[in-house]
């Protein structure tokens, strides 16, 4: 057991009381698109893994596959090591959360949450008892008896949070449980299904395409594109070492510069000579003509009379602006500034523009074009 | 705002009245029984002690119930299983469902006891034959009303969240599909009776020796009218009962239910995604 600190919660048991999860060699397609292409993944017990993509990249088939929704044309899935492959959905004994609101609408919020255990046979005290407290690990202890149509759509999704946890499943997988939500709820609950899956310590798969809500609520990231996984790793490793230019463009904001190698793993661009990370383009001999992506925050730009670059859009973010300057041949660059900073910046405006640290990704002029 | 409630009002003032005057001109018809002046429920007690009244309502009700059991066993797993499976081919139920529509019943005899030729006597000349035919007929509607009540729910997550949770294909049928689809299934029950109950010309045609009630009020019709009437009048607040006793049942506190209104079913509030835009899955649920 080890302890990890939150937002909400000062300090959460952080507890490891589930199955692990392997998938190996996963192919599944459908026509002729593959969404699943030889996909594998390993996510360790009590880890929550977010799956991270754009539509059609395949998280939700291996999401469905990992459930018993979808059957796939080869590979295996193995939960706690057991091989459920040729398992049906119904005795996987996994609990799920989806997109759509699922409730029964037939059912008050308290015989929803019971559902898992009533199909089990449980005892009707022990069954209500169990729900009950599930609905109070979700803060909907007052709304036992309310059916789905008078709850609101937070509402409905933590009903069916507590209803996925009821039957105690090996997994919980949740399939773009937020996507429904307005911002503020969205952002409520994502903090709250990481700290019930904190404290209950169950090993989580949560498919997303918002990678605000992967980056933030997850242990590691796996970044999705059609089929395959381009990269597994931590959220901060996924943001600032992208292991592939996909990567590197989908999760966060990049501005591509051009830009010269000057030696083995250093490279000039803006005026500046920077370090390179290892990647494409990392290896090119000097002299080599590269583009660079650069992160909104590595970029400094600054009012000056003289400067070469003309501020082209402002956008007021709240706490921060995002500013868009054009270099000199037309080639456009983003910076995010305090907003306190933003005011000095007006559109058409003149202005210098400098690297603050190192370039995110290389990418040899060939590959860029 | 009250333009809008008088125009309600008038509306249905007008249309109750195009029902009401035509029922209150039966009921007085069948209680005067010819004597002006004087009312008796003679033509109705008359009518209850008519030779053949029993049987002929016998048949009807084994003919509209058999109709209704085979439509129900028939559609409900079908349609549910084209919304989960085969979403391209429910256009093509659709159509299918249509025909009977753009066939006359005659037709539909002719053809149909052709292709029932092969069948053991005992179906032909009995009550079943007339159940089969009435299954087709009634087609354009118990479609209709089970298929709205899948739509208006979001079938395929309802499917999922339950196997998921442990669910067999029977449990989930009868705790959670069946008390969603409970409107529509009644619905396409209420219409299958309705129209067996009702229906003339095909009765006649194919079990002339056992009479449905229709059947044998048009040879009531000959010798009594009061008492004809007297029937359609106790016929028709009989179905205005079922019609009732449907819309009671069905009004429970649901989401995502179907309503029925004048005989037309409709989906209400959709929970979700409709079933339509979501690709079809070979799943192991």
């Amino acid at each position: 057991m080890s302890t990890i600190e939150s937002e909400r919660a000062p300090r959460i048991e952080r507890r490891v009381d589930g199955d692990g999860l392997e998938l190996v060699d996963c192919l599944r397609s459908f026509g002729k698109t593959l969404a699943l292409d030889k996909f594998s993944l390993a996510v360790a017990p009590g880890e929550l893994v977010a799956l991270l993509g754009p539509s059609g990249c395949g998280k939700t088939t291996a999401l469905r596959a990992v459930a018993g929704l979808e059957r796939l044309d080869s590979g295996s899935v193995l939960v706690g090591g057991e091989d459920v492959t040729a398992l049906p959905a119904h005795r996987r004994n996994l609990g799920m959360v989806f997109q759509a609101y699922s409730l029964f609408p037939n059912m008050n919020a308290l015989d929803n949450v019971a559902f898992g255990l009533a199909v089990r046979k449980t005892r009707g005290s022990a069954r209500r008892k169990r729900a009950r407290e599930l609905l109070d690990l979700v803060g909907l202890s007052g709304l036992a008896e309310r059916f789905p149509h008078e709850l609101s759509g937070g509402q409905q999704q933590r009903v069916a949070l507590a209803r996925a946890l009821c039957a105690e499943p090996r997994l919980l997988l949740l399939d773009e449980p937020l996507s429904a939500l307005d911002a503020k709820v969205r952002a409520q609950l994502r903090d709250e299904i990481r700290r019930i899956q904190l404290e209950l310590g169950i090993t989580t798969i949560f498919v997303t395409h918002d990678q605000e809500e992967a980056l933030s609520i997850s242990d590691r990231v796996g970044v999705m594109r059609t089929g395959r996984l381009e990269q597994l790793d931590t959220p901060s490793e996924v943001y600032s070492s992208p292991a592939t230019e996909f990567v590197a463009q989908f999760v966060g904001s990049v501005s591509r510069l051009p830009g010269e190698m000057v030696g083995r793993g250093t490279v000039s661009v803006l005026g500046s000579i920077v370090s390179a990370p290892a990647g494409a383009g990392y290896e090119l001999a000097p002299g080599s003509v590269v583009d660079v992506l650069v992160r909104p925050e590595s970029i400094a730009i600054e009012p000056s009379p003289l400067g070469q670059a003309v501020v082209a859009r402002v956008s007021f973010l709240g706490a921060t602006v995002r500013v868009v300057a054009a270099l000199p041949g037309g080639v456009e660059v983003a910076s995010t500034l305090p907003a306190s900073d933003g005011v000095l910046l007006p559109a058409g405006a003149r202005a210098d523009v400098r690297l603050r640290s190192d370039v995110l990704f290389v990418l040899a002029r060939d590959a860029a074009t | 705002m009250r333009n809008d409630r008088i125009f309600r009002y008038v509306t249905l003032s007008v249309l109750g009245l195009y029902v009401i005057i035509p029922m209150y001109a039966s009921v007085q018809f069948s209680l005067e029984g010819g004597y002006h002046g004087h009312l008796s429920f003679d033509a109705y007690t008359q009518a209850v002690s008519q030779a053949g009244l029993g049987p002929s309502i016998v048949t009807s009700l084994e003919v509209s119930g058999g109709a209704m059991v085979l439509t129900l066993a028939l559609l409900v797993p079908t349609i549910l299983y084209a919304h989960l499976r085969l979403p391209r081919l429910r256009p093509v139920l659709e159509a299918l469902s249509l025909l009977p529509l753009g066939v006359p019943a005659v037709v539909i005899v002719v053809g149909v006891l052709g292709v029932y030729d092969g069948l053991p006597s005992w179906i032909i000349g009995s009550p079943l034959i007339l159940a089969l035919l009435y299954v087709v007929i009634a087609l354009p509607y118990s479609y209709r009303a089970i298929d709205a009540g899948v739509r208006a729910m979001d079938l395929r997550t309802l499917v999922e969240a339950g196997r998921t949770m442990g669910a067999r294909w029977t449990t989930l049928f009868f705790r959670v599909l069946f008390p969603n689809l409970r409107t529509g299934i009644l619905a396409a029950a209420f219409l299958t009776v309705a129209l067996s109950l009702g229906e003339f010309a095909i009765a006649s045609l194919v079990l002339p020796d056992t009479p449905t009630f229709p059947v044998w009020l048009v040879g009531v019709d000959t010798t009594s009218p009061y008492i004809t009437v007297a029937l359609s009048v106790v016929a028709l607040i009989v179905t205005w009962g079922l019609l009732g006793a449907i819309s009671v049942v069905g009004s429970g506190r649901r989401r995502g239910g179907a309503v029925i209104t004048a005989g037309i079913v409709g989906a209400t509030e959709q929970g979700s995604a409709p079933a339509e835009a979501l690709e079809p899955s070979e799943a192991l649920i």
